[in-house]
């Protein structure tokens, strides 16, 4: 038990470490005119598999661009296959903490249309990584499903999904997600299975949902059930959308409810991403008071190149209670996009604690290898 | 008729000559650059913008006419851009085909006719564009401000299927047939424009 608590306090310290490259994916797009993801993903709730159309955007943004022949028919399956090599060097206050890393992800992603109103679409995969300490070495080899879901799409503008997937949150990314979680649910899981309906217009975008656990939670009080809605309007030219989310929830020992906001907002060149959220948690078993985050998130960027997007990212998470802190994260960051195979991320990144914990910098760079259809 | 008398009508015809030139030059004004923005839906959602600066042209009162504003407005449309460099060129090359040369390269708005020459009204125009002259209405708002110095503001909604570009299209996704072009300009009176240069 206690191996696989260190299994997973190591994939999640390295997932939080190494900047995925979708860090920088489409939400950044707002600043062309894309205020939702269905343009160019094969899900509403974006990230993951593009489109033809979006794969011809990700290959025109690229250093190394060209155009693409469109098919005679749509095709009845989308897949590619990616890689995300990473390698990581932190140096913390406390030498004993500092680590260097690399990790390796294997991802096949792959939609097939059942009809010509429904479709699967899944995104399967290897995760591999190994960190270097002072202490010792350690490595981790984990099998991630983080996407397997059944889509009903009765008409453009409605989408209804069922199956195992990230929750929706406003922005759609995944990095600040997983900073919030190791934060305030250190133990839930990431992908947990749910029904939820996507509901949009070129002005508004609404996704009521409801879930309950993944079965990947490494412990039995930290499964839980509930729903939520986020929902956003376009408050100016496509470029500026600003929205809400709510969510509760519940397992055999807390209970969690948040409310939160966010912004898209995009200018040609130049855009700000968004996202705070108050979350309270009460224990159901203990008589402790009842702990609340505030988290937040918030991305500066600037794209001078269409393949070459810089930005700042700022995490922030308070937290009040007798164990409360205070955590923010300053990140610049740099993507190149070479092609439409390959991506560079370059980024540092600087955590800071309040209190007696020590502070650290991470130096990252990791390489995103995708297979061409 | 005298000699002195003939130097004297010839002079006041000059004077009155120089006087009428002056005022329509007062009344005209000269284009140094805009913004034209061309708003395009995509038939999925979300809408993309081709922008440029390359705005020229002289406008003033046509005499004939109340509310008539000679002269025209153009635009080169070689220089449109809309963030990708791959939608400029298909944009530039595939559907207005500004290669072809007159009437493609350049977007000519011309035959103004305006509701109100200070404020926010209605207008009227032709609009060259793709070798096609359709007429156009919409809203413009002019400001005259204290400096001499006119800013415009117009918009007015257009058909890419009137003018007979062909359908724009890529893997799967569409502008959509109505789109709308923003106009907006500084202008100065000509007198200014031609003692300044």
């Amino acid at each position: 038990m206690q191996l696989r608590g260190t299994r997973v306090f190591v994939f999640c310290l390295l997932s939080s470490l190494i900047p995925s490259a979708s860090t920088f994916a489409l939400p950044t797009m707002i600043r062309l005119g894309y205020n939702n993801c269905a343009a160019c993903h094969v899900t509403p709730q974006g990230g993951g598999l593009l489109t033809p159309y979006g794969k011809g955007i990700d290959t025109a943004q690229s250093l190394q661009r060209r155009d693409i022949t469109p098919p005679d028919a749509p095709p009845r399956s989308l897949y590619d296959v990616r890689f995300v090599l990473g390698a990581s060097r932190m140096s913390s206050e406390l030498p004993a903490n500092s680590m260097t890393s690399s990790n390796v992800r294997m991802m096949l992603r792959n939609m097939v249309m059942l009809s010509s109103h429904t479709a699967v679409s899944y995104q399967a995969g290897v995760d591999t990584a190994v960190s270097k300490k002072r202490a010792g070495n350690a490595g981790t080899a984990d099998l991630v499903v983080s996407k397997a879901l059944f889509e009903y799409r009765p008409k453009e503008g409605v989408a209804l999904q069922v199956g195992r997937d990230t929750l929706p949150n406003g922005l759609g990314l995944p990095d600040p997600q997983t900073f919030w979680r190791r934060q305030n649910d250190p133990l839930g899981t990431a992908y947990p299975f749910q029904a939820k309906a996507f509901l949009w217009t070129p002005r508004f975008e609404v996704t009521p949902y409801a879930f309950g656990p993944g079965y990947d939670e490494t412990t039995l009080a930290a499964r839980q059930h509930g729903g939520g809605v986020v929902g956003g309007v376009d408050v100016w030219k496509q470029r500026a959308v600003l929205g809400m989310s709510a969510r509760t929830s519940m397992s055999t020992a807390f209970d969690r409810r948040s409310v939160g906001a966010y912004a898209r907002l995009g200018f040609g060149r130049w855009g700000i991403l968004g996202e705070h959220d108050l979350t309270s948690r009460v224990d159901r078993i203990s008589a402790l008071p009842q702990t609340d985050f505030v988290v937040g998130f918030t991305q500066f960027f600037v794209a001078p190149k269409e393949w070459f997007v810089t930005s700042l990212l700022i995490d922030d998470v308070a937290t009040s209670g007798s164990s409360g802190k205070h955590v923010y994260r300053l990140a610049p960051a740099a993507q190149l996009r070479m092609s439409d195979n390959i991506t560079f991320v370059f980024s540092t990144r600087d955590e800071f604690i309040t209190g007696l914990a020590a502070n650290s910098r991470t130096y990252s760079v990791s390489v995103a290898v995708k297979s061409v259809r | 008729m005298s000699k002195a008398t003939c130097l004297r009508s010839l002079g006041l015809a000059v004077l009155v000559w120089s006087w009428a030139s002056y005022a329509v030059a007062q009344d005209r004004l000269h284009v140094a650059g805009g913004d034209v923005t061309v708003v395009c839906p995509l038939t999925v959602g979300g809408s993309f913008e081709a922008r440029t600066k390359a705005l020229s042209g002289d406008v003033g009162p046509a005499p004939q006419q109340a509310g008539a504003i000679g002269g025209a407005l153009l635009v080169k449309l070689d220089t449109l851009e809309t963030g990708i460099g791959l939608r400029d060129h298909h944009l530039r090359d595939n559907y207005l085909e500004v290669g072809k040369g007159a009437g493609y390269d350049v977007a000519t708005l011309e035959n103004i006719q305006v509701d109100k020459a200070d404020g926010k009204g209605a207008f009227h125009a032709t609009l060259l564009l793709h070798g096609q002259k359709r007429q156009v209405t919409g809203t413009s708002t002019v400001h005259k401000r204290g400096d001499g110095m006119t800013h415009v503001d117009a918009e007015f909604p257009l058909k890419v299927s009137e003018f007979e570009i062909p359908k724009p299209t890529y893997l799967g996704v569409g502008v959509r047939d109505e789109i709308q072009v923003k106009v907006a300009f500084n202008a100065t009176p000509m007198s200014t424009t031609a003692a300044t240069h």
